[in-house]
């Protein structure tokens, strides 16, 4: 259901949507995904990639596996983030920030390695007397655009997921899903009041110890009606589908739904990946 | 599906039209070649003899009908979403049911504002400050235009009305360039020529159509160096004459002089036509498709061109205006700006638009009816979809500058169209306003107490007695 969804939301042509269908059910079994569904697409110059998240358990705080593929049918999983890749993003101009596109080439090098010059003057091993131990710095890792895709979409992921209040609750198990939770209520589904961040409400229940269910007092997590700026999410309540969309505005292409009066939610994303810094000062 | 966008045109159709002997229409729409159903045809006499509402209604059906079936203006209802599902098959967000309800708002447009060359532009989104909305943009040239002489009171409106004390600095170069230089300008476009040579017509609802206002070289200038997110609100203030309405027009004239292309030998130059000698290029009747879709070459700009200082190049004017360059007129203080808005010859480049000079000529202009690889390289994309068999391929191209412009053609483009689906803002490389210098902190920087009074008369006191001593020394 939320991958239908979702994908009706993106905007999938047919043959890719069709790959799935055949491919994602073998790639949840294979590697025993568990709350998986499709997370979006990120549109490059020559190819889009389709992204596809999943969690091989059932903790929320658990960081998922993300899957891409081009035509739907091949998947391949993103390599992991260390300090030093992100590092290294950064210092060539591929931070979060950046507005550069996504080419849509898997390989292309982010930080492509300078070439030695043949004649290099050696002078600390021609001086003598010279007794201090200088180590080479270490190598600066190589990264690619599939470095920055997932960079990206753990940003994107984390800055525009949102759940409703009281969805998650604390278990001795860890945060999963509150069964009692009825949802939100019609007439309280344009209030942002009733939402919140996915990233707030798994760090406001981590502090959480011994209490099932968090009563109100201690939500002291921001929900959306806090967030700043206030222009930041748009929130709509489509009649006819019986669905609350929401979007984050710093993400053009996303939009979170909530099915009002049960307890699903999900989101999907279709867009350029990446951040609009612009925004403060297109709107007016 | 195929069958059920069959049943769905059937009952649109029956929709639209509401005749009151449905069946017999159902059995005409459904059989229309079989000789057994050729008497249906005949069944609107029928009807007449029914004792129906009155004799005026019959009289005004019958002089419907011919008008319907000659009406050259009417859009086939099946061509139009053909297009849009192909676009929504093959990755453009267009669900089938918007399609429908397009196709139906189209149709209804066509019977109540006669226009040629009528064209579904394509869907702005509208996201800023209201919940989110999205504007239906229609591009024609209506048959009934309004009288030019409302549009040259506007522009004399225009000209006298200031730029708007509220407006905030725009992005990029700073506001005393666009101001003096702004002034030497061309006049505006009438009505059916060059920037106004097609209409637009916008829709939130897709029931009611309000037409934008005409562009000026003005306001198509003032709209390069702005950068808004649309609300939805067509009255909306922005720090351009008309507000979101005329910054929507002008966002709508530059992609469309830009991103709009058709395939190669759809159109022609005529062929007695010397070959230095500019003309407008006329479509080929004899046009029976393009063969190589798949490459950038086989897809040509048609249209003109927008120059810098916002006039739209004119083939029979190509040759006049260098000519110009050699009169100086010592008298006219803008003769050198004139000359140098004459002498423009370029391309729509959005990409430094917004950086380098109004007035900063560029190179040469191509050649009418040149391909889109002359644009420059990287600003378009080829990509094949549908890669079942070759007959059914579908080509899709999309400019990388203006996200959202793309072009999906298929059968050797007999089937093609011109469709924008976003925000109206061009990629830009750099956030706007540039980001500023980080201030790096002082580290030794040693904090002193401020000198009280007692300390000034003291510090006052020694310089006294220092200035003595000089004095007395001298």
């Amino acid at each position: 259901m939320n991958d239908k969804l979702a994908i009706s939301l993106a905007g999938v042509p047919t043959e890719v949507n069709s790959a799935m269908k055949l491919t994602l059910p073998a790639l949840r079994r294979d590697y025993k995904l568990k709350n998986a569904a499709f997370w979006g697409v990120i549109k490059g110059d020559l190819h889009d990639y389709y992204i596809f998240r999943g969690f091989t358990t059932g903790d929320i705080k658990e960081q998922p596996l993300v899957f891409y593929s081009f035509t739907g049918a091949e998947w391949a999983q993103l390599p992991p983030l260390s300090p030093k890749l992100v590092e290294a993003m950064n210092n060539h101009g591929y931070h979060i920030d950046c507005q550069k596109p996504f080419t849509g080439d898997s390989s292309l090098l982010l930080n492509p390695p300078k070439e030695e010059d043949e004649a290099e003057p050696e002078p600390e091993e021609e001086e003598e007397g010279e007794q201090e131990a200088k180590t080479k710095p270490e190598p600066e890792p190589v990264t690619t655009e599939l470095h920055r895709l997932k960079m990206m979409v753990d940003r994107i992921s984390q800055d525009t997921e949102i759940a409703p209040i009281g969805l998650y609750y604390r278990t001795s198990e860890g945060i999963t899903v509150n069964p009692a939770f009825s949802g939100v209520k019609i007439e309280d589904v344009t209030k942002p009041a009733k939402y919140a961040l996915k990233t707030a409400v798994i760090e406001c229940l981590s502090k959480v110890d011994g209490v099932n269910p968090v009563p109100a007092s201690m939500w002291v997590t921001p929900t959306l009606a806090e967030s700043t700026p206030k222009y930041t999410w748009k929130i709509e309540y489509d009649e006819s589908e019986q669905l609350v969309l929401l979007r984050n505005q710093f993400y053009p292409g996303h939009v979170a739904y909530v099915v009002p009066q049960a307890a699903v939610c999900g989101s999907v994303y279709c867009g350029t990946g990446v951040y609009d810094a612009s925004l403060p000062f297109m709107i007016r | 599906m195929e069958e059920l966008q069959e049943l769905v045109r059937l009952v649109v159709q029956l929709n639209v039209e509401s005749k009151d002997d449905i069946m017999s229409l159902w059995n005409r729409i459904n059989n229309p070649v079989e000789p057994e159903n050729a008497a249906p045809v005949e069944e609107p006499e029928e009807a007449e003899k029914k004792p129906a509402e009155g004799e005026e209604n019959e009289e005004e059906e019958e002089q419907e009908q011919p008008e319907e079936e000659e009406d050259p203006t009417e859009v086939p209802f099946d061509s139009i979403m053909d297009t849009l599902g192909m676009l929504s098959r093959h990755g453009v967000h267009l669900p089938e049911t918007e399609c429908h309800r397009i196709a139906v708002a189209i149709h209804k447009f066509v019977k109540s504002k006669p226009c040629s060359d009528l064209r579904f532009f394509g869907r702005l989104e509208a996201t800023s400050n209201k919940p989110y909305y999205a504007y239906y943009v229609l591009e024609a040239k209506p048959d009934d235009d309004e009288p030019e002489e409302e549009a040259e009171e506007e522009a004399a409106e225009e000209e006298a009305e200031p730029a708007e004390s509220e407006s905030t600095v725009p992005p990029g170069p700073p506001a005393k360039q666009v101001g003096p230089r702004t002034k030497g300008l061309p006049a505006a476009d009438e009505r059916g020529t060059g920037l106004n040579e097609f209409a637009y017509f916008v829709s939130i609802d897709l029931e009611t159509w309000t037409r934008l206002p005409d562009l000026t070289p003005l306001m198509l200038c003032q709209s390069r160096y702005m950068a808004y997110r649309l609300s939805g609100d067509l009255g909306r203030k922005l720090p351009i004459n008309k507000g979101e309405a005329g910054y929507m027009r002008c966002i709508l004239a530059r992609i469309a002089f830009s991103t709009v292309v058709h395939p190669k030998g759809m159109y022609m130059t005529d062929p007695e036509a010397e070959p230095d000698e500019p003309v407008a290029p006329e479509l080929d009747e004899e046009w029976l498709g393009t063969e190589g879709i798949d490459s950038l070459d086989s897809w040509v700009h048609v249209r003109n061109m927008i120059y810098k200082n916002g006039k739209v190049s004119s083939f029979e004017e190509e040759e006049e205006e260098p000519e110009e360059e050699e009169d100086d007129d010592e008298d006219d203080p803008f003769a050198a700006v004139k000359r140098q808005a004459a002498a423009l010859a370029c391309w729509e480049d959005p990409l430094t638009a917004a950086e380098e000079d109004v007035f900063a000529p560029r190179g040469k202009r191509p050649a009418a009816l040149s391909p889109v690889t002359a644009d420059g390289k990287g600003m378009w994309q080829m990509r094949k979809l549908g890669l079942v068999s070759a007959a059914r391929q579908v080509v899709m191209l999309k400019h990388t500058v203006w996200p959202g412009a793309m072009v999906v053609a298929t059968n050797q483009a007999k089937t093609y169209a011109c469709v924008y689906i976003g925000d109206g803002l061009k990629r830009q490389l750099l956030p706007l306003p540039p980001v500023p210098m980080l201030m790096t902190p002082v580290v030794d920087m040693h904090e002193q107490n401020d000198p009280t009074a007692e300390d000034e008369a003291e510090i006052r006191r020694k310089r006294e007695a220092a200035e003595e001593q000089e004095a007395e020394e001298d």
